[in-house]
């Protein structure tokens, strides 16, 4: 009797072109190097066994050095909610959907793009917490606060309104210190955080091989602070990257082994999270399509060759280049969380990301949430259950209903076996359907996100902890001239 | 077809090789460098920027179009400088403060010279001070900054008021561009003008120079 379910799988590289690619990434990093602008970054690469051109602040990492530090990676990272429970482990071939982090919305009422400001920022939050296959927060920015501090506006306001899991970078060196301080206000000290991770620190190298002063820091802090790093190159082939798709795949690699040696020489066995952003410069148009089959490709084939290694992944593959929820955001978000799950990418974010990763709407979340629930229906496979596997039809009588709606296997599976969407996706009669208005699906997904919106209460935060976030947030945006929050 | 327009088909051609040795032929024959400039090499150049608005020509072709017009301008600059000609205008290029990203830069830059403007491109990561020095260096009409970053997009302001403290804010046009800037900032800030692509830039910096 089989009983064993099949994984979907879908993969692109062989094995020996994925060693091929590691082996050559070892060798740019040996002989081409990578440019580190911040001293103590260099510095530390020096005294782990790099090369160093300190005028030219390059280092030249040795192979020998790659191989060392890939060997403290470790092969799981797990993170926790708010309340401390086990929200994602991020290992093998488990799968999670991450929503999407962005600096402006598309307004349907208006019919036009305008920047997030506070009130949007909380209705993204709350609308992500609420729905049900969006695992994490990928939270934007409060545009209304002063720019310094948006970076801080992302956590606070997920933590305040959210259980979930976050992904949330930051924009200055001075800010790191408070970022950790909100995290640690939740979680009570630097240790339960470090054992329980709550938010990923992504940070972007600059293709090719470069690293900013800011992005050493990050890297630097949350090593040693167990915040796991989550490295996000984001190459344009042809532009910033070789325009062949191995060969951005070759620097892609490259760009993220040289984050392996600088998280692991900062502390060896600092969690990380491979991942990339990329992109093949649209040569029309000069633009980043993060929506193209090309750039979900290019995520698959790094994530395949981390997965490996043995080394945790994210893939921002769920992205559009949209300007709203349209069909071409739903073919694009579909396409990328269905191949993403399918190849084992463990976080599948940008899940109602638009315009080349600057944009989102409410409706987008609720379409690309939807999408994520047929993916993760489609993931369970098909299981062999009873035996015979069609009972029904071995039963005696058959002839005589034809029907097997009153089966009892009916009644035990029906809801098992099938997924039931939100009303986003239309399965009504034409005749219903056009009683209740002809919607389409951007319509119904704005809806659903307006009732969703009016209902929703996340769980509420801990006074003393919402009341500790208020007062770090307040006293940063008080240093660039807001005084106070412009809280609800 | 007489030189100029061989120039201007080879302008279009992508072909510097040949853009190079008809230039020099025409210098030798006593064709004013600014008529090379202005009646071959710029409607060569406008030729493909129509192309590509049009969707027929790709930015890699483009852009080797520009390198072709290039490599025109290294023999007539000096002509050109010596005899005081006045050329488009001069645009100092470079990535704000704390930005280390290029790419942008590189396009615009190119597309400007390939537009008949002399570009000086001081690269990435130029505090406002070197920006305010080679203003007044090169007598230059309009800067152009670039940033990607949401933080280095704090610079934009930062470089103007250098401007503005040095004097000499009146005499420049400040056009921003990159993944930082949009129309309205580019309004908040007081800067003249936002372009939202290479081809945008180069509309923008004409316009300034028709003013």
């Amino acid at each position: 009797m089989i009983n064993n379910i099949k994984r979907p799988t879908v993969s692109l590289l062989a094995t020996d072109f994925i060693e091929r690619i590691i082996d050559e990434a070892k060798d740019v990093l040996e002989k081409v190097g990578v440019w580190v602008e911040n001293g103590e970054a260099l510095e530390l690469l020096g005294n782990g066994g790099a090369r160093i051109d300190k005028a030219k602040k390059i280092a030249f990492i040795p192979k020998t050095l790659v191989e060392e530090s890939l060997k403290s990676v470790p092969s799981s990272v797990k993170f926790y909610d708010r309340n401390g429970n086990l929200a994602m482990n991020l290992s093998g071939d488990n799968f999670y959907f991450n929503s999407c982090t962005s600096s402006s919305i598309w307004d349907p009422a208006l019919n036009k793009v305008r920047e997030i400001e506070t009130g949007d920022l909380i209705d993204i939050v709350r609308l992500v917490d609420a729905l049900e296959n969006l695992d994490g927060q990928y939270p934007s920015e409060a545009t209304d606060f002063p720019k310094q501090v948006w970076d801080l506006t992302k956590l606070f306001f997920s933590l305040k309104y959210s259980i979930k899991p976050i992904m949330s970078s930051i924009y200055s060196k001075e800010n790191f210190q408070q970022y950790k301080e909100m995290l640690i206000a939740v979680r009570g000290s630097g240790q339960a955080l470090r054992e329980k991770p709550l938010s990923n620190l992504p940070i972007c190298q600059s293709p090719p091989l470069r690293w900013s002063d800011l992005v050493c820091y990050c890297t630097m802090r949350g090593a040693e602070s167990g915040i796991p790093v989550l490295m996000m190159p984001m190459p344009m082939a042809g532009a910033t990257a070789p325009i062949t798709m191995a060969g951005t795949i070759v620097q892609h690699i490259a760009e993220n082994l040289s984050g392996v040696v600088i998280t692991q020489l900062t502390s060896r066995g600092a969690p990380i999270i491979w991942s990339g952003c990329p992109s093949a410069l649209d040569m029309r148009f000069g633009t980043t399509p993060f929506g193209s089959i090309e750039s979900k490709m290019i995520s698959m084939s790094y994530c395949e060759v981390a997965k490996h290694m043995g080394i945790p992944t994210n893939g921002v593959i769920a992205a559009s280049d949209a300007k709203c929820h349209d069909a071409q955001m739903g073919l694009e978000c579909a396409l990328g969380t269905v191949l993403g799950a399918l190849n084992g990418i463990n976080l599948i974010s940008g899940v109602g990301m638009l315009n080349f990763a600057t944009g989102q709407s409410l409706g987008s979340l609720v379409i690309g949430n939807a999408i994520c629930g047929y993916v993760r229906w489609l993931m369970k496979g098909i299981t062999p259950r009873g035996e015979p596997l069609a009972e029904d039809l071995f039963t005696e009588g058959l002839y005589e209903g034809e029907h097997f709606l009153l089966s009892s296997n009916t009644m035990k599976w029906f809801k098992e076996e099938y997924y039931y969407p939100d009303p986003v996706i239309d399965r009504q009669a034409e005749g219903v359907w056009t009683e209740k208005g002809s919607t389409t699906a951007e319509q119904r997904a704005e809806e659903e996100a307006k009732k969703i919106l009016a209902t929703h209460q996340p769980e509420p935060l801990d006074k003393d902890v919402d009341r500790e976030l208020i007062t770090i947030m307040t006293r940063e945006a008080q240093k660039y001239g807001m005084s106070r929050l412009p809280l609800p | 077809m007489d030189l100029l327009e061989s120039i201007k088909q080879n302008i279009i051609g992508m072909d510097k090789k040949k853009v190079v040795e008809l230039t020099r032929k025409a210098l030798d024959e006593g064709i004013k460098p600014e008529n090379i400039l202005y009646e071959a090499l710029t409607p060569g150049m406008d030729v493909v920027g129509e192309e590509y608005a049009k969707g027929d020509k790709f930015i890699p072709e483009m852009l080797t179009s520009a390198e072709a017009l290039r490599g025109a301008m290294e023999l007539l600059n000096p002509i050109l400088t010596k005899m005081d000609v006045p050329k488009a205008g001069k645009v100092i290029m470079g990535t704000v403060e704390g930005d280390i990203h290029n790419i942008g830069l590189q396009i615009v830059s190119m597309m400007l010279e390939g537009a008949g403007f002399e570009v000086h491109n001081l690269g990435i990561d130029v505090p406002a001070g070197k920006f305010v020095e080679k203003v007044k260096q090169e007598k230059a009409g309009i800067v152009g900054l670039s940033a990607f970053l949401s933080t280095t997009g704090l610079r934009f302001p930062d470089v103007i008021e250098a401007l503005q403290e040095a004097g000499i804010r009146e005499q420049v046009r400040v056009m921003i561009g990159g993944a930082a800037a949009n129309q309205k900032y580019a309004e908040t800030i007081g800067a003249d003008g936002y372009g939202a692509n290479a081809s945008a830039a180069v509309k923008l910096a004409r316009s300034f120079m028709k003013k």
